[in-house]
């Protein structure tokens, strides 16, 4: 459910706006530290931090977007690809000297519930049900509110849709700005399972990449169900077979999967469907 | 490999082209020269040390722009090619006693067929696809290696045999040299000739390329097949100069990643520019921690110089360093390198 939030988020910005983020996990970071300093300085309850992270993150991704990203849209995918991974070790740089390299873990949860002869932790399963309304709500700001379809309008094709009097450039603020509260939610709900440290989002932020090009690129609803076979596949293999086999034959399948079919999972639908 | 097509040139344009290229091939000996002096100016061991790194770090990014410098198709794979030749030469001379020449060669090969493959199934891909397609492939390797841990020895690596390893660093230093001077005479070589034109050609416009008659994937395959191929070389020199390696080390994004940072910073689509980004990238943060400016690579303050300077260079000079200068008004027109 982590990877979807990640992974959709960083659809949304290829979509709208063809830039690879690869500062994506630096959003969740950004994210995860909201949440830790809510909880431990302030005394707030882990989940009632989310929305402050989302707020938080959603203006870095604005400002981001604004300061940044809007100069180099015009130039070649690598420019701005550059441009962001600058960015995402001036932050790490940053997270290290305002929070030291110590991973720091919001442990709120402790136990586990028992369903059915199945253990699974209490911490894991409120972060699951968590992450499921933030999706649907994301699902149905795309679908109904007007700057939903204004922003699938851009991604379907830009020029046309300026012409039909939308701001393109607002939407593509707004889309960096919602793509950036997701990875802060996605962040924020990261520390209550797994130690963060300024540095765990990149690795996540690969991973989230590996997610939304199977799913692929550009398509919110394909990295989902991209994220979910993964995370489950990944599980079930390491649990059938031994760890190291499941993590190969993960990545032989996603290079494959590249390789048969590079615009992933969604087209597989898109061409069932004709 | 024949030179440019002069006769396609008026002759005063070709006279001016040769005097050029002998401009270049002259300083590029003179530099040379220099490079193999350096050795006697460094006062110890570690400084010696530090220049061969540098040194490991320009080749890598010259093998990188072999391929998608001039092709325009960028790689985020070749951690995936540099792991695998050091894995190459290290497991050669650990488990099959080869000598330190045979498994560089055995590197070399067998790298290159591998990426010429990875060519093969990829490079149908266009534009991104293809960067993204690679980006993976690093991943899988060091997964694979992992799983065979019967044959590679597994997660913790292992050191190469003592007798192999144990050299002078000079003699480590002068062996870097060397081939460094190999790959930037092949670059230009490849830049100089019809091959290399044909390359650039795919870079500017693969289609307008295809209807000249130039093969894209014939030309693309082999391109990838030579960068492949010095990158597993430069692999199996990290690691005969580490001793020691890891997948978890010669597999790392950041490989991948530095190269292309180091090469489009220094000058995207150019010969310098690598060299320029090796030296900014490498050497820069080296004499900074040998003045106590920053404490040790990755340390925080490293982390956001470097940031910034990315940010800075992408946003004020798009093409790079060197490639910025060379399109000033202080540079010949039309010549590029």
């Amino acid at each position: 459910m982590i990877y979807a939030l990640m992974a959709s988020g960083l659809n949304l910005i290829f979509g709208v706006l063809h830039v690879l983020n690869i500062a994506h996990g630096e959003f969740m970071f950004g994210g995860a530290f909201v949440s830790w300093f809510m909880w431990n300085e302030l005394g707030f309850h882990p989940l009632l931090t989310v929305p402050f992270a989302a707020v938080a993150m959603f203006l870095v991704g604005v400002v981001l977007q604004v300061g940044l990203i809007e100069r180099v849209m015009k130039e070649n995918i690598v420019v701005s690809l550059i441009l962001l991974f600058g960015v995402s070790l001036a932050v790490q740089g940053i997270g290290i000297r305002l929070f030291s390299v110590n991973p720091r873990v919001i442990s709120h949860y402790e136990g586990s519930f028992d369903i059915g002869g199945v253990l699974l932790a209490k911490s894991r399963l409120t972060v699951a049900l968590a992450a499921i309304p933030v999706l649907v709500l994301v699902h149905l700001y795309l679908k109904y509110s007007k700057y939903g379809i204004a922003t699938k309008a851009t991604a379907q094709n830009a020029e046309i849709a300026e012409a039909c009097g939308i701001n393109v450039q607002r939407v593509r603020y707004v889309t960096m700005g919602l793509a950036g509260a997701m990875a802060g939610v996605a962040g924020s709900l990261t520390i209550i399972i797994l130690p963060f440290t300024p540095q765990s989002g990149f690795s996540y932020g690969v991973i989230a990449f590996v997610v939304a090009v199977v799913g692929g690129l550009g398509s919110f609803y394909g990295s989902i169900v991209a994220a979910v076979l993964l995370g489950v596949g990944q599980n079930v293999l390491a649990w059938k077979t031994d760890q190291l086999l499941s993590d190969a034959l993960i990545y032989l399948f996603l290079v494959a999967a590249l390789v048969i079919r590079p615009s992933g999972l969604a087209s597989l639908a898109k061409a069932g469907t004709r | 490999m024949s030179l440019l097509p002069l006769t396609t040139l008026g002759t005063t344009a070709a006279a001016q082209l040769r005097r050029r290229q002998l401009v270049v091939i002259s300083t590029g000996m003179g530099m040379a020269i220099l490079l193999f002096a350096l050795p006697q100016f460094l006062s110890n061991a570690y400084q010696t040390k530090i220049a061969t790194e540098t040194l490991l770090y320009m080749g890598l990014a010259v093998s990188w722009t072999l391929f998608s410098g001039f092709s325009g198709y960028v790689s985020f794979g070749h951690a995936a090619f540099f792991g695998l030749g050091a894995y190459v030469t290290g497991l050669a001379t650990q488990r099959h006693d080869l000598g330190l020449v045979a498994a560089l060669s055995l590197s070399f090969l067998l790298v290159g067929a591998f990426a010429s493959a990875v060519g093969l199934l990829t490079l149908r891909l266009r534009g991104h696809y293809f960067a993204i397609a690679t980006l993976g492939l690093a991943e899988a390797m060091k997964a694979t290696v992992d799983w065979g841990h019967s044959y590679t020895l597994g997660t913790f690596g292992f050191a190469l045999p003592i007798d192999i390893v144990n050299r002078a660093q000079e003699t480590k230093y002068y062996v870097m040299a060397t081939f460094l001077i190999v790959v930037v005479a092949v670059g230009i070589a490849i830049l100089w000739s019809s091959y290399g034109l044909r390359l650039i050609a795919i870079r500017e416009d693969e289609i307008a390329a295809e209807a000249l008659g130039i093969s894209p994937a014939l030309t693309k395959i082999s391109a990838l097949g030579i960068s492949g191929a010095f990158t597993g070389l430069f692999g199996g020199l990290f690691a005969w100069t580490q001793g020691f390696l890891t997948p978890e080390a010669v597999f790392a994004p950041r490989w991948s990643l530095e190269l292309v940072v180091m090469s489009i910073v220094g000058g995207a689509g150019t010969l310098v520019g690598p060299l320029v980004g090796g030296l900014v990238f490498y050497l820069l943060p080296e004499v900074l921690i040998e003045n106590k400016v920053i404490l040790q690579r990755r340390d925080e303050l490293y982390l956001m110089m470097v940031g910034i300077v990315l940010i800075i260079v992408m946003l004020f000079a798009k093409q790079g360093i060197f490639g910025t200068l060379q399109r000033s008004r202080f540079w010949p027109k039309g010549f590029r390198l």
